[in-house]
């Protein structure tokens, strides 16, 4: 027949899907409202803490670098996480309700081709956010002043930047993982909005109060063991061991590597749940 | 070698049966209407049908292999596909034919053959329903598929849209394409379809070409009659008459055909074939009150 033959002569050259799923995924978030708000949103704040934390004695005087990084990782404590769940509440259950997952799903692509392919590309617009909005006011400082002339200043930076992405992949996963398990993106979009208070405000907030009413019961150790079982105390306290802000506990690499295991253990997760998840 | 082979398929939903004992065989170049009311099981059989499910038993076959071992080779348009709203139509069509391994000459052609070309550049959010379905449709022929399976492709769309939405369907199956459609949209699918299988429950109700639809029916045979025929007061034909038009049994109908020619030198008269939304009445009636709703009336009998 006529189309056996043309389906015949027809040329494929496939590249691979998961970088094809990745770039898409890149150029929508870069169309993504989200995404440039937030942009904007890293680089007013971060600013504003370098130029207005340094003037509020009344006099202006520019911070000491473990100082100006602790505002800072306040701040990306609260917006990353945010950021990273905006870009993904409804990476599954937005593609099942567009009638596209199905249709996906009948090319050749894997299932867990095509959900990398979404990690790539969200996390790689994420890495994007944070580049223009954290890492070009920061990286601006040494031409500022002289104050951050240091050799530390390069390495802190690195370490904010690469934590703070793998604490936003971790919470883009998290986002996955909740969009598999709903049928519409508003109920997505609630239960992970519930989920950031609960893990970056009321956390932390209850281990204080914890500290002050249990603190002999409990221990310091205890205290600090509960800490890690949350990724945004982790990212926090990575960072505030590095700039030596934190005596004790476990030390910067640990930490480090604790943030990669919630990232491995959300990976093995997310493509368990989405294989398994009905059509 | 048959585009569709299933024997016997049946899907299992928890200990719910969603689909039991469907058995067809699918010839290449064939339309066929999969037909029933929502839930009947439609477009389960369809995610089947692309692998996107295991049966729970029976053999099912795709082009000689098992479902979803040949994606390049089927095309498929889901139910309600609206894609996504910020993407440009033109970078749509690329991205599918990417994951594909298409070229973009093939894409380019697409964008012609479906009227699309103007509008590459234009996001899919200010695109109207129809040019979506286009866009779909091109998408599930971007590989020149040999089976084509299509979810309810005209719903929402407006009447000349569908028309022309079967009239591309109707040319593909002229160049050999294997088209399954699940729809609602009798009328359309009516002149084009080959075979239609009625499912109601997930159980088969019938399956064939519309004439052995027909026969296996049997039902009552409807007269057209000119307007200026009255026929209430004819103490033969009149219990059968209504609103311009006789009903009767099929054994009856040369009877009152002699009747209308000799008595009333009516020869303008029509005898309509059931139509495929009569034939799937007819089916899909529950099984109880099937027989007594459709029995063939006598002649003479009132209709």
């Amino acid at each position: 027949m006529q189309l056996v033959r043309e389906n015949e002569a027809l040329k494929f050259k496939r590249s691979n899907p998961l970088f094809i799923v990745a770039a898409k995924e890149f150029k929508d978030c870069l169309r993504s409202r989200w995404l440039q708000t937030a942009c904007c949103l890293f680089a007013l704040l971060a600013t504003a803490v370098i130029f207005g934390a340094g003037a509020l004695g009344g006099e202006f005087r520019w911070q000491a670098l473990p100082q100006l990084f602790n505002s800072l990782l306040t701040l990306s404590v609260f917006l990353v996480p945010l950021l990273a769940l905006l870009l993904s509440f409804d990476a599954v259950v937005g593609e099942a309700e567009a009638g596209t997952l199905l249709l996906l799903l009948t090319y050749p692509l894997s299932r867990s081709q095509w959900l990398a392919g979404k990690l790539m590309g969200q996390g790689g617009a994420l890495l994007l956010a944070l580049l223009l909005g954290f890492g070009l006011p920061l990286g601006l400082l040494p031409l500022l002043a002289q104050e951050y002339r240091t050799v530390e200043l390069p390495a802190a930076l690195a370490l904010l930047l690469a934590s703070a992405w793998l604490l936003g992949l971790v919470f883009m996963l998290l986002g996955y993982w909740i969009s598999m398990q709903v049928k519409q993106k508003a109920q997505a979009l609630a239960l992970l909005m519930l989920l950031w208070l609960l893990l970056v405000l009321l956390y932390d907030l209850a281990l204080l109060v914890l500290a002050v009413v249990a603190a002999d019961n409990l221990g310091q150790e205890s205290l600090q063991w509960l800490m890690l079982l949350n990724p945004a105390s982790v990212f926090r306290l990575l960072n505030q061991s590095f700039l030596g802000l934190v005596i004790g506990g476990p030390t910067w690499p640990w930490l480090l590597g604790i943030l990669f295991g919630w990232l491995l253990l959300l990976s093995w997760l997310c493509r368990y749940s989405f294989q398994r998840r009905p059509l | 070698m048959p585009s569709i082979d299933c024997r016997q398929l049946a899907y299992v939903r928890g200990d719910r049966p969603v689909l039991e004992n469907i058995s067809l065989q699918l010839p290449q170049g064939k339309l066929l209407a999969l037909l029933g009311h929502n839930g009947a099981g439609k477009s389960t059989l369809i995610k089947l049908l692309l692998g996107l499910l295991k049966p729970a038993g029976g053999e099912l076959k795709i082009l000689g292999k098992a479902a979803g071992e040949s994606p390049m080779q089927v095309g498929y348009l889901p139910e309600n596909v609206s894609f996504y709203d910020n993407m440009p139509l033109g970078e749509l069509l690329n991205y599918f034919a990417g994951l594909k391994g298409i070229g973009a000459d093939r894409v380019k052609e697409l964008l012609v053959e479906f009227e699309l070309d103007g509008l590459v550049k234009r996001r899919l959010g200010q695109c109207s329903k129809g040019q979506r379905q286009r866009l779909g449709l091109a998408q599930a022929l971007l590989s020149r598929p040999r089976l084509l399976l299509l979810d309810e492709p005209t719903v929402g769309l407006d009447p000349s849209a569908s028309a022309l939405m079967y009239a591309q369907l109707a040319a593909l199956k002229q160049r050999g394409c294997t088209i399954v459609v699940c729809t609602h949209e009798l009328a359309l699918v009516e002149p084009h379809l080959d075979l239609a299988l009625m499912l109601a429950n997930g159980r088969m109700r019938a399956l064939g070409s519309l004439d052995n639809l027909r026969q296996e029916a049997d039902l009552p045979q409807e007269i057209l009659l000119p307007s200026r025929l009255e026929l209430s007061g004819d103490p033969v034909l009149g219990p059968s008459f209504s609103a311009g038009r006789l009903k009767l049994a099929k054994a009856s109908v040369p009877e009152a055909i002699a009747v209308l020619t000799e008595q009333y030198r009516c020869f303008d008269f029509q005898l309509p074939p059931a139509s495929l939304g009569e034939l799937f009445h007819h089916f899909m009636a529950p099984s109880d009150s099937n027989r007594r709703n459709v029995a063939p009336k006598r002649f003479g009998e009132a209709a």
